[in-house]
């Protein structure tokens, strides 16, 4: 399941009626929204926008039906056990991470980026970048981890030579172990003009 | 063929001109007038503008005073023709505390004059060596050298450089840092950031950091990376002549620095 996916459900099944809605679900072989709005004492949209949510998701079916005046939906279970198996390995930046390791980089020139070191080490544990143009520029800082401060430690100069990226973390004596962080700091400060790509 | 700084002059360079100036004009009144107390007005105001300006640049409180404590005397030196209960009486104890302030705050106004004077020659010899002026200023430190060198080696380096006044020397058990600035004074112990430094850690790792202040005292902008690794060399080098024993190396090719 995707993240996105269980999210959704999430906002659900957090809800206080969600649990109740399920019940009668379980033990009706189909009903309306209408009917389930009555037993449990709440609003007709509000049942009718969870059990369309949950159509959506694949965990009901619904039936048109032609009774009385107009037709209207009966909704019922398609599967009794609903799991929400998400795999975070999918969120890791896998797509050629080689590819991405050899673009070269360097500090961009009057980004106004301040990096912060940890009063003597040997590598940054902050940097505070500017977000927004005229008055409604904004300061945002980004705490860094060891690695990532350590890399931008050795960010090429904005005159100096463009590195690789494996470059400046071999430099820096960091691991390819975290070279998804280091990307993905990379790619922040891309976005925000601080690092310069050839 | 005179090789001519790179850097812009020290604004105290303006003292012994300023004094011939305000003597001169003091000569001029005293025989037109028959006394200079404008002059001696104008000479106070030089003392203490300057005072203030020294120590908006250097934060040292040491300048303020004294820069108060002779431009008022100045004018107390004059003021007793114009106002009636300032005499030679007043006069004598307002200059005696101003020669004691100076004594008192010798070591501090002493100190950091040297500090600076010796950031001026370390800059001028890093600039020697940089051609190229397409800026590139940025306020991170350049981390680009790597030599050889036991603890005690550089923690010696250190305190004989700290000795000299030719940096402020921080010594920690995992790092050596010397600090030198054309700006804020190192003897404020100020923020990192805020000042230029070179650091040693433990592995022979080398960090270069100028300061913007410092790098802005350049006439032109040089080509930054260039400058900073140029001062991490001249940095390399002395630390090789300490480790030979030729200190004397390093004050002669220091002074070679003054321009």
């Amino acid at each position: 399941m995707d993240f996105k996916t269980a999210a959704r459900f999430g906002v659900y099944f957090s809800k206080g009626y969600a649990e109740e809605i399920f019940r009668l679900l379980v033990n009706y072989k189909d009903i309306s929204a209408s009917e389930a709005a009555s037993r449990l004492s709440l609003h007709i949209q509000t049942v009718q926008d969870f059990l369309e949510a949950m159509t959506s998701l694949g965990i009901l079916s619904k039936k048109e039906v032609y009774e009385k005046k107009r037709p209207y939906f009966r909704y019922s279970l398609k599967k009794k056990k609903i799991s929400l198996d998400i795999d975070l390995a999918s969120l890791l930046e896998q797509k050629q991470p080689e590819r991405k390791l050899s673009k070269k980089i360097r500090e961009n020139k009057d980004s106004g980026a301040r990096f912060t070191t940890a009063r003597y080490d040997p590598y940054f544990s902050s940097v505070v970048i500017w977000i927004g143009e005229g008055r409604d520029r904004k300061e945002r800082k980004i705490n860094l981890t060891i690695p990532q401060g350590k890399f931008l430690f050795h960010l090429p100069f904005p005159t100096a030579e463009f590195l690789t990226i494996a470059e400046i973390m071999q430099k820096a004596g960091v691991d390819m172990i975290h070279s998804p962080e280091i990307l993905d700091i990379v790619e922040l400060l891309e976005k925000y003009g601080v690092i310069k790509v050839k | 063929m005179i090789s001519r700084s790179k850097l812009r002059g020290p604004i105290g360079r303006i003292g012994p001109y300023a004094a011939a100036v305000f003597i001169s004009l003091g000569l001029i009144e005293a025989i037109i007038t028959g006394k200079p107390p404008y002059s001696a007005f104008a000479f106070g105001c030089f003392f203490i503008v300057l005072g203030i300006i020294e120590y908006q640049r250097t934060k040292l409180i040491t300048y303020l005073i004294l820069g108060l404590l002779w431009g008022t005397g100045t004018w107390h030196s004059m003021a007793r023709f114009i106002v009636s209960f300032l005499s030679l009486e007043t006069y004598i104890p307002h200059v005696i505390v101003a020669l004691a302030a100076l004594v008192l705050t010798w070591p501090v106004f002493y100190g950091n004059e040297k500090l600076e004077s010796n950031a001026r020659k370390l800059f001028n010899l890093a600039a020697e060596h940089v051609h190229e002026a397409f800026n590139g200023f940025t306020d991170r430190p350049y981390s680009g050298c790597k030599t050889e060198y036991t603890r005690d080696e550089i923690s010696g380096f250190a305190r004989f450089m700290g000795g000299k006044k030719i940096v402020k020397s921080i010594v920690q058990p995992d790092i050596v840092i010397l600090s030198f600035s054309m700006g804020i004074s190192p003897l404020k112990e100020p923020d990192l950031q805020q000042i230029s430094y070179i650091s040693f850690d433990n592995d022979g790792n080398i960090s270069v950091h100028i300061s913007e202040y410092d790098y802005k005292r350049f006439k032109e902008e040089l080509t930054f990376d260039q400058l900073c690794a140029s001062l991490g060399d001249v940095f390399v080098r002395f630390l090789e002549y300490y480790k030979k024993g030729l200190e004397s190396r390093i004050i002669v090719e220091l002074k070679s620095g003054a321009k």
